[in-house]
């Protein structure tokens, strides 16, 4: 996760290629990092308990290795020690690296004082970075206070994760009033508390959400690719719903729906939080409690 | 091997579960993508099984399911949601359905409930 982070800084300021970054992460790749593999490789679980565990997870908002100790498949122990096996994204990419000899450690060190300037980052933000823990990256990028938009922004981020992509990148989230996009998968949830979620893009790259989720290549954003958008919407809204209704919250979700070429108008505030998803930006956008006209 | 209508708004839904259901040698006899036209093809078709999502528009999959079990009342309906609707599970069971599917789609999970159906 912070090698995406840092390899898209370096290759922004010119200090790295774009093929050097390609041959990191794939060094990166060719070393399982998940921790269910690492379970499986040594044997402290069976393939079909970490298939298991992979499918709950897609339903419950939890950890992996929460899951497989309630599950009685691990014990908290083994967790740690597989854990401290996964070892650290941080020092995993300092190593594909150095590895590859595209940085030396001592450049890298360099580099890694300029992001945290540029950035703005304190210590403990570098330190969220660094652990590769999404749970403490999202805070660096959306306030977490704000009720009921942090949560569903935090929960849409991780079922991208999950359902879409696993190497995007967060850029700060911002508010506004107004939204032009050029195409925009959108979905209301009304109820207790009335939810604006919404995937926006300048061009097709909403594609990129399209593709993996429906598992088939499309050459445009048209009607097909778009109901693979909404579908994702609508399954990860679903997601957030299921969790709102354990705090006794109850929302109704509409179908989702999608247009082109037009603006978001509300009164109030609209979060933007735009996600660099391979190589493309697209736009989660949320509103609560606000009417929202498309004109 | 089951005959099996697939209702869903979503094309995106209906390809991922056609496809889960063929690998395990069921086929799909018709597709609709709302209430009405599930009911329409109910009659027209008489699947063993039929898959109903919830949230569609035209008409929704509660009022579908109802008129289906009016018309049959051994139709095996299994309902399709996306988590969080559990109001509408209620009223769904209220109404006669006979299971329950959750989006996003777990292959051993459809399986597991359509076995489940399809004996009892």
């Amino acid at each position: 996760m912070f090698g995406h982070y840092m390899g898209h800084y370096l290759v922004k300021k010119g200090k790295i290629s774009q093929s050097s970054l390609d041959k990191i992460v794939k060094h990166q790749k060719s070393n399982p990092t998940k921790l269910g593999s690492i379970a499986v490789a040594e044997k402290l679980l069976t393939k079909k308990q970490a298939d298991e565990i992979n499918d709950l997870q897609k339903e419950l908002d939890q950890r992996f290795g929460d899951i497989a100790v309630a599950k009685g498949y691990l014990l908290t122990e083994e967790v740690n020690y597989l854990l401290n096996k996964q070892g650290n994204h941080f020092i995993n990419f300092v190593q594909a690296m150095s590895d590859n000899n595209v940085m030396t450690i001592e450049e890298i060190e360099q580099e890694l004082e300029e992001y945290q300037n540029d950035g703005g980052y304190s210590q403990d933000d570098m330190e969220a970075l660094k652990s590769g823990d999404i749970d403490r990256i999202i805070p660096l990028f959306i306030d977490p206070y704000v009720p009921y938009t942090s949560d569903c922004i935090s929960l849409t981020i991780r079922n991208i994760i999950r359902f879409i992509n696993n190497e995007i990148i967060l850029n700060p989230y911002y508010k506004t009033k107004e939204y032009s996009f050029g195409n925009l998968a959108f979905q209301h949830l009304k109820g207790h508390q009335n939810i604006f979620v919404g995937l926006g893009s300048k061009g097709n790259e909403l594609l990129s959400v399209a593709e993996p989720f429906a598992k088939e290549k499309f050459n445009t954003l048209d009607e097909d690719s778009f109901d693979a958008v909404c579908e994702f919407i609508n399954c990860s809204n679903g997601l957030y719903a299921s969790k709102l209704s354990e705090e006794d919250i109850h929302i109704d979700m509409l179908p989702p729906l999608f247009d082109r070429n037009k603006k978001l108008v509300s009164r109030e505030d609209i979060f933007v939080l735009p996600i660099l998803i391979n190589g493309g930006i697209v736009d989660l956008i949320v509103a609560l409690n606000c009417p929202i006209s498309i004109e | 091997m089951a005959k099996i209508l697939i209702v869903d708004d979503s094309k995106t839904s209906r390809k991922i579960l056609r496809s889960i259901l063929e690998d395990e040698h069921h086929e799909i006899i018709g597709e609709a993508t709302n209430g009405q036209e599930a009911i329409d093809k109910y009659k027209e078709l008489s699947p063993d099984i039929t898959t109903m999502d919830i949230t569609m528009p035209v008409m929704d999959g509660l009022e579908a399911l109802k008129s289906i079990i009016e018309y049959d009342k051994k139709a095996k309906v299994i309902m399709v949601t996306a988590a969080g609707q559990k109001t509408k599970m209620v009223d769904a069971i209220k109404y006669g359905a006979s299971e329950f599917l959750a989006k996003p789609f777990e292959a051993s999970q459809i399986i597991n409930i359509l076995n489940k159906v399809l004996n009892s």
